[in-house]
């Protein structure tokens, strides 16, 4: 970003300032496994997309500022590939970019949106983005990136999980409390079906049995904790859109979040809670919630890498500088560590 | 007269200025000057200025580092290396940062309806809680002649902005008064380059608008030979559009509502060999942030009010022991008190201050000390020590030194939740040294000043994450400040000619030595939001009072990322200018003034992702009689 600046002061910030160099392009592609999408800031530019590669150890930063000069913008909440595209969803910008996995290059941006938060490419010219203010899943062509269709959801749709042309919808409570789980016939962007399951879904993942698993955070009143209401974990066969089992978190200050499997969908993970909690790993046919935790830290991010079953986490520090995101086998032991961007919250295997 | 205006715009020998009768000007301001630099408005600027607040002259004029969202939103400053919270304002001796807070809102302070004095660098000796980089002392000093005079301004600028002045004076025997009445409006739809889009493109400010009125009595009487008192009241509201960063693509219908009443009274005896003043204030500050777009758990949408109270007993006692020395005592009481929607809370403080001021043809020497309990707790003992000496003619050297602190506000004692009542004050040490070289000669006037100045500041409060997500305020740095400033102005009049060179540069490093915070990365880099330079400088020509009148600035990269690395502000020079002339009649004079802002249409931010306006303009008609 040039700007004019007379002669005096040229020269005066030549002497006394470190006037930062602008960004060169760089002319090699960044090169990794795991893209790490980086909140920044809220009312900021300092949502950042990070790179990271298994083979090496390594993490390039900022990787799609470098590649365009422009800050992807306000709140990168999460990203999703299709094609040869990722698709960086940024919330408070209230718009998706559109950018070329390998190169980053900056392709497209979507527009449309009042609060995305996160995508779910359904097929290769269709994608899903759950907008949270407007309670609706959005439908976005691909092709034309433009949204095409909306479908009025619950409050706060968060993370959504597509099975046999259904798509589950998580509907987070936005503001206050939602207890419903929506699914959507695909083919007809029409809701079919709404499953009641704990306060607050957030999170969804499915089993190596075809199960769905959701993780409710419950309710939080940071004013008056009186009200507030524990988390739990439900259990729904798709089959039947029915809740099979769930299991309730035994104090009102639980409030888990993120919800992943391995690769072989065995094991659960979550977070104890939403900002700073601790890595628990649960089977799929355990009937009771663990009591000890898996992996003790201040974790914000969670994430488990498809072909390694590795565990990524991230702790954001204090929100406000680099967090740091680690990687660990699954035995829990730690393999590295890297800082990334500020508020590390989301990964995404290629 | 124009020449003996311009000599009170920088640090004087002496501050003392004839001021009418009962017009009392803060004991400690002119206690302070004689160690201290202070900048005064130039008499010279406040004629042909087209109106400005505290903000904006703070940026054009000083060594401060001003924020905000947009001209007319929330201000904050800071100088040499400290925080908004360690910057104080006071109104004729009255503390006005906000008790909730700890900041004053620099935009709802319009410069015209007072005669600022900024003093720079740590006195908290003097002025308590918050003066560690610097003070800005609000009075109304200006000279009210004997009769009934009226003033009026009306201002026209760019982005339908419009601000109207009225003022009434009168004065008789032994009363004076003084009305004012203030009002300004702006649409703030000014347009910029949008260069974080791609391709970059030309946007419009929205929601931006705001309106803001003031109203202020002054009335004054002289109760006999040494004995003055005085009444004043300044009540001013707001209504201020809450715009988002342009990152942001909808626009945001948040609203920010002000309302201030501050009110005191004071007694001045002065005789001979005592010099007493004893005030009492009540402020009464109430705002509210309405987001009609953001829904609240519990239901609705957000609606946070803030109320705070409090009242102020001040007494300053300077007793002359002798033509050269003095013996300066003070003392204060305040209690202040905050309700809202997530605080309720209230805390006590008491001082007492007791020193000495020998001043001699040559040198001029003070020590100070001063104590506070803070709610029931005794702080260390505050001392400040200062020193000038004219060795030779004109050139002087002076240096002084303070332990400084600001306690917690409110907010960070009460806030729901997270609010931390175990807060401990921020405290430090903070001296200078200066040199500097005075002189008037020939109808001309020069002045020079450089000062190196380093801090060391301890128990820096940041709120930080803890337990279930809830954000608490801790102390957890420690900063070391360095830096040198110089000052300079250079004026002369001849016949119908008055030209008017000044300059300033700022230097300053402020680094994060040592953090509580595992891991934080904010060790070793500069202080988020202090320049490492600024620099202002300007020129002012007349003749036969048409007025030629030159500001610029240049303020360098800002760090706004804690790591040092991420994200900052690119530095940047703004160039204002203005033609005005003045035409006197029998009863009276009245000023054009035209004024063109941002001249090279620089692209600027203070706060990232909040554009400020490129070139704009303003017509002002300014009378009195």
């Amino acid at each position: 970003m040039m700007k004019k600046i007379s002669i005096i002061a040229l020269c005066a910030a030549a002497m006394f300032a470190c006037k930062k160099a602008e960004n060169p392009v760089p002319q090699v592609n960044p090169s990794g496994d795991v893209f790490i999408t980086n909140e920044g800031l809220f009312q900021s530019g300092s949502g950042a997309l990070s790179l990271y590669s298994t083979n090496v150890n390594q993490i390039e930063n900022d990787v799609y500022m470098d590649k365009n000069n422009v800050p992807l913008g306000n709140v990168l909440q999460s990203a999703a590939l299709s094609g040869d595209n990722i698709y960086l969803v940024i919330n408070n910008s209230q718009e998706v970019v559109v950018a070329n996995a390998s190169t980053l290059l900056h392709k497209a941006v979507i527009s449309g949106f009042q609060s995305p938060r996160y995508m779910l490419p359904i097929s290769a010219n269709t994608a899903y983005v759950s907008d949270w203010i407007s309670n609706s899943i959005k439908v976005v062509d691909l092709n034309s990136n433009t949204i095409v269709n909306s479908v009025g959801v619950g409050q706060g749709p968060e993370t959504m999980l597509e099975k046999d042309g259904k798509v589950y919808v998580a509907n987070s409570g936005g503001f206050g409390k939602d207890s419903t789980v929506f699914v959507i016939d695909a083919s007809s962007n029409t809701v079919a079906q709404q499953i009641v399951v704990g306060i607050n879904p957030a999170f969804l993942a499915e089993d190596a049995n075809g199960k769905l698993w959701v993780l409710c955070a419950g309710f939080s009143d940071w004013q008056n904790p009186a009200n507030d209401i524990a988390g739990s974990l439900y259990q729904i066969d798709p089959a039947t859109n029915s809740v099979v089992q769930h299991f309730d978190f035994p104090s009102t200050s639980n409030h888990p979040a993120r919800l992943a499997t391995n690769n072989a969908q065995t094991t659960l993970y979550y977070l104890s809670s939403g900002y700073g909690g601790d890595v628990y790993k649960m089977n799929i046919s355990d009937t009771t919630l663990p009591s000890a935790k898996f992996i003790g830290g201040t974790f914000y991010a969670l994430g488990v890498h498809p072909q390694t079953d590795e565990i990524f986490t991230s702790n954001p520090l204090d929100y406000n500088q680099r967090g740091t995101v680690y990687r660990y086998t699954s035995s829990a032991s730690l393999q590295d560590s890297a800082k990334a961007g500020i508020i590390p919250g989301n990964f995404v295997f290629k | 007269m124009l020449l003996l205006l311009l000599t009170k715009s920088v640090a004087q020998v002496d501050t003392s200025q004839v001021l009418p009768a009962v017009l009392v000007t803060d004991l400690r301001v002119k206690e302070l000057s004689y160690t201290q630099l202070q900048l005064k408005q130039d008499s010279v600027q406040l004629l042909i200025s087209p109106g400005v607040n505290m903000a904006d002259w703070l940026q054009q004029t000083s060594n401060a580092n001003v924020r905000q969202f947009a001209p007319g939103s929330a201000a904050s400053y800071s100088t040499r290396g400290t925080s908004s919270e360690q910057s104080s304002i006071h109104w004729s001796g009255i503390p006005i940062n906000s008790a909730a807070t700890g900041i004053a809102d620099l935009s709802l302070i319009p410069a015209t309806l007072f005669s600022p004095v900024f003093t720079v660098g740590g006195n908290a000796a003097f002025f308590g809680s918050g003066a560690i980089g610097g003070t800005v002392n609000l009075a109304d000093q200006s000279a009210i002649g004997d009769g009934f005079h009226v003033g009026i301004s009306q201002q026209v600028a760019s982005f339908n902005t419009f601000k109207t002045g009225l003022q009434l004076t009168y004065a008789r025997l032994k009363w004076k008064s003084k009305s004012t009445v203030y009002a300004e409006s702006s649409q703030n739809n000014y347009a910029y380059i949008n260069q974080y889009k791609i391709p970059e493109r030309e946007e419009t400010r929205a929601n931006a608008a705001y309106n803001q009125w003031h109203v202020k009595q002054l009335v004054g009487y002289k109760i006999n030979k040494h004995q003055s008192a005085e009444i004043e009241a300044w009540y001013n509201q707001a209504y201020r559009e809450s715009p988002t960063s342009i990152l942001v693509n909808k626009p945001s219908n948040a609203v920010l509502r002000d309302r201030n009443l501050r009110t005191r009274a004071l007694w001045q005896l002065d005789n001979n060999r005592n010099l007493v003043q004893a005030s009492y204030a009540y402020l009464h500050e109430w705002q509210t942030f309405e987001d009609p777009d953001l829904p609240t758990p519990s239901g609705g949408t957000t609606h946070d009010t803030n109320i705070t109270t409090n009242h102020v007993a001040q007494i300053n006692y300077q007793y002359k022991i002798s033509e050269k020395l003095k013996w300066q005592n003070g003392g204060q009481a305040q209690f202040s008190k905050v309700s809202g929607s997530n605080r309720v809370g209230n805390l006590h403080t008491e001082s007492l201050r007791t020193g000495l001021a020998l001043n001699t043809k040559n040198m001029h020497a003070q020590a100070l000390v001063r104590l506070e309990v803070w709610d029931g707790e005794l702080l260390p003992i505050s001392p400040f020590l200062g020193l000038r000496y004219t060795f030779f003619r004109n050139f002087n050297a002076s240096v002084n030194g303070s332990y400084v602190y600001r306690t917690p506000t409110l907010n960070q004692l009460y806030w729901v939740p997270g609010g931390n009542i175990n807060l401990k004050p921020e405290n430090g040490y903070t001296g200078e040294f200066a040199l500097y070289y005075s002189a008037q000669k020939n109808r001309q006037n020069i002045f020079v000043r450089a000062a190196l100045y380093a801090s060391a500041l301890n128990e820096y409060i940041q709120w930080v994450p803890g337990a279930n997500s809830i954000w608490s305020p801790q102390n957890v740095k420690q900063v070391e400040i360095y830096g040198l400033d110089v000052n300079a102005t250079y004026a002369i009049q001849v016949k119908q000619w008055y030209v008017a060179l000044r300059g300033a540069l700022s230097l300053n490093h402020a680094e994060t030595v040592k953090s509580e915070k595992q891991n934080d990365q904010s060790v070793g880099n500069q202080v988020l939001y202090q320049p490492k330079l600024k620099t202002t400088s300007g020129f002012t020509i007349g003749f036969e009072k048409w007025y030629v009148n030159a500001n610029y600035r240049f303020i360098g990269e800002v760090q706004t990322a804690y790591d040092g690395s991420g994200n900052s502000l690119d530095p940047y020079g703004v160039l204002d200018l203005s033609l005005s002339k003045t035409i006197g009649f029998k009863k009276g004079e009245t000023t054009f003034i035209a004024a063109f802002n941002n001249i090279t249409n620089q692209a600027y931010e203070t706060v990232p992702y909040f554009p400020m306006p490129g070139r704009n303009f303003s017509i002002t008609f300014k009378i009195n009689i």
